[in-house]
């Protein structure tokens, strides 16, 4: 793994327009700051409305018409948040490709697996029969049985997991140096969502590819993602080598996430749970926007902004990372069976 | 424990048209569920769960096979107006999407008065304080009676679901991925609330899920389905700590937990 950043986020923006109050805007993404080097995987965590498929979206710059993204966002030293429209394309054909929760929904469904996948290739001047062929060695590379006949094949005639092995083949057709995940593996049964992830994985570290990898599943991210960061109300919150996030998270909503989740082994007479409901950026308050569900928080809390800083091995936005730094439990202790 | 549901050789055949073939969504199925049991119907997509608890609640019929409820074999006819009623006393549902399930254009307090009306209660002055009785025992606040579903969360909005199917006092609470929709920390308030409700009131549920960690937080027993068969049956601590199939030990194992590694499964 490169110690350079391949990506590089500073600072990101998003907001949208406001639903009912023409003029007015909404912060979605609230000054985030990652890092993606070459080579490395980095998850991204979070509930619905903390902002995370925004900031892939805002990498590629897939944004919606309204939508602002302001900040930088650096791709091996040009920010794509700036680029002029040629550029831009050419940088999302050559240098990332992003895969989806649904592969359905991003699959011509009246044309066949091979039409879709030598699409990119014929656009860039690659011959047919050449194309054909580095088709059906990406479906082998991702592991589809029979590559040849599937190539003849309809999207409704595989199953999601075989199809979103397809999007994957696709992703990795233009040879990019970053693939942006979001939520891939979600609409997919847990034994082919381990496959796929492990083909993911494989093909990653065999081509020393970077990943951004968009889920809210804190324990497949940390399984698959050399780092981990956690997300809550459009703002990182805590950012850390992976294993060590799961032995020791640093911020108390990374601690809670891992609380609230029931475990395969241990019954607990009761889940601890965060109280509340996670709120969107711009329904946060003035201060920590986790301040309102956490148990340690004080007036500082309230009224300041945390920063990010590094308290042991983490990067953490908390005023009282230091004093709760080693003391957040990470998983249940075991209770015995009455 | 008396024997609440018992289900026998269930099957299920979607006839195919043309040159489609048949379908067989269930092939013999056979488990009971005693008072107070809490039973996970476990599987992955087109293992036939949902068809077993839609057969269950009579809103599809068995090909063959039979569903004897409180001792009394249900008959295989679509069931009559009378006759539904009379079942929703015996068993409720709760669907995944919180966000369908409700009338958008109903309040809280009407959705729920309107299943205690279907249920029974007739008079007027006991609708009110029973509804909101209802309301709070699910955690939700009385104001929220005047509240259309649009002003909830998915969480709160599963808790008025949840309050709507405990309206009709079933003995039964089907859960069709209950939780599936929501996010962690509202997940685990939800399971929270259907532990306390169940240890409350003795209700017993089937809980479609394929989720191992929610049926090992929530249920008593476990059915694992594949492709509309049965894998295994049994008390969950069994199922899950010793499978005895070696499809449940691998959708245990392709649980991501701490150290986990994802992998491939052999070729199947």
């Amino acid at each position: 793994m490169g110690t350079e950043a391949l990506l590089s986020v500073e600072q990101l923006t998003v907001t949208v327009p406001h639903p009912f109050e023409p003029g007015e805007r909404r912060t979605v993404v609230d000054r985030v700051d990652l890092q993606v080097r070459t080579g490395e995987a980095l998850g991204l965590v979070g509930e619905s409305g903390s902002g995370k498929s925004m900031t892939a979206r805002s990498v590629m710059r897939l944004l919606a018409p309204g939508v602002r993204a302001e900040g930088c966002v650096m791709l091996g030293g040009r920010n794509i948040l700036e680029m002029d429209a040629e550029t831009l394309r050419r940088t999302r054909a050559e240098r990332m490709a992003m895969i989806y929760q649904d592969p359905r929904a991003h699959i011509n469904p009246v044309r066949t697996v091979g039409d879709f996948l030598t699409e990119g290739m014929r656009v860039t001047g690659v011959s047919r029969s050449e194309a054909t062929a580095r088709a059906v060695k990406l479906l082998d590379d991702v592991q589809v049985s029979d590559a040849q006949g599937r190539m003849n094949q309809y999207p409704h005639e595989l199953s999601g997991g075989l199809l979103q092995r397809v999007v994957i083949a696709a992703a990795l057709s233009q040879d990019p140096e970053l693939i942006l995940a979001d939520e891939p593996t979600t609409a997919l049964d847990v034994t082919t969502q381990a496959e796929v992830m492990a083909i993911l994985d494989d093909l990653r570290r065999e081509r020393g590819l970077s990943l951004l990898f968009i889920t809210h599943d804190l324990e497949l991210a940390a399984a698959t993602c050399d780092r981990t960061g956690v997300m809550y109300a459009g703002r990182i919150v805590e950012i850390q080598e992976s294993a060590a996030l799961q032995q020791s998270p640093t911020h108390p909503y990374t601690s809670g996430l891992m609380m609230a989740r029931p475990d395969i082994e241990i019954i607990q007479p009761e889940l601890t749970v965060i109280p509340g409901t996670s709120v969107s950026a711009y329904e946060a308050m003035e201060g920590c926007a986790f301040a309102s569900r956490c148990a340690f928080a004080s007036d500082i809390c309230l009224s300041r902004r945390p920063e990010m800083a590094r308290v042991g091995n983490a990067e953490v936005a908390c005023h009282h990372a230091r004093e709760l730094l080693g003391t957040l439990p990470n998983k249940i202790e075991e209770i015995p069976h009455a | 424990m008396p024997e609440l549901i018992k289900v026998e050789h269930l099957r299920r055949v979607f006839t195919g048209h043309g040159k489609r073939p048949d379908i067989v969504a269930v092939s013999d199925i056979s488990f009971t569920v005693n008072s107070g049991d809490a039973l996970a119907i476990v599987g992955e997509s087109g293992s036939g769960k949902t068809t077993v608890a839609r057969m269950l609640l009579g809103l599809e019929q068995p090909s063959s096979g039979t569903i004897t409820v409180k001792g009394a074999v249900r008959s295989p006819r679509q069931p009559s107006a009378a006759e539904r009623r009379k079942r929703a006393k015996e068993i409720q549902i709760v669907f995944q999407d919180p966000y369908s399930s409700l009338d958008p254009r109903q309040t809280v307090g009407a959705a729920i008065e309107d299943a205690l009306r279907l249920g029974g209660t007739t008079e007027k002055a006991q609708l009110k304080p029973r509804t909101i009785e209802l309301l709070e025992s699910v955690g939700l606040r009385r104001d929220r009676l005047s509240a259309r579903p649009r002003a909830l969360s998915g969480g709160q909005r599963q808790r008025v679901a949840i309050a709507r199917a405990l309206a009709a006092e079933p003995e039964v609470l089907v859960l069709d991925e209950a939780v599936a929709a929501l996010d962690v920390s509202t997940q685990a308030q939800i399971l929270n609330l259907l532990n306390d409700v169940r240890r409350r009131t003795g209700v017993a549920f089937i809980f479609i899920t394929h989720d191992l960690a929610v049926v090992n937080q929530v249920c008593t027993t476990c059915l694992v389905m594949r492709q509309g068969e049965l894998v295994e049956f049994g008390e969950t601590r069994e199922v899950l700590g010793n499978p005895s199939s070696a499809y449940t030990r691998q959708l245990r194992d392709a649980v991501p937990r701490a150290g986990w590694r994802p992998h491939r499964r052999a070729e199947a």
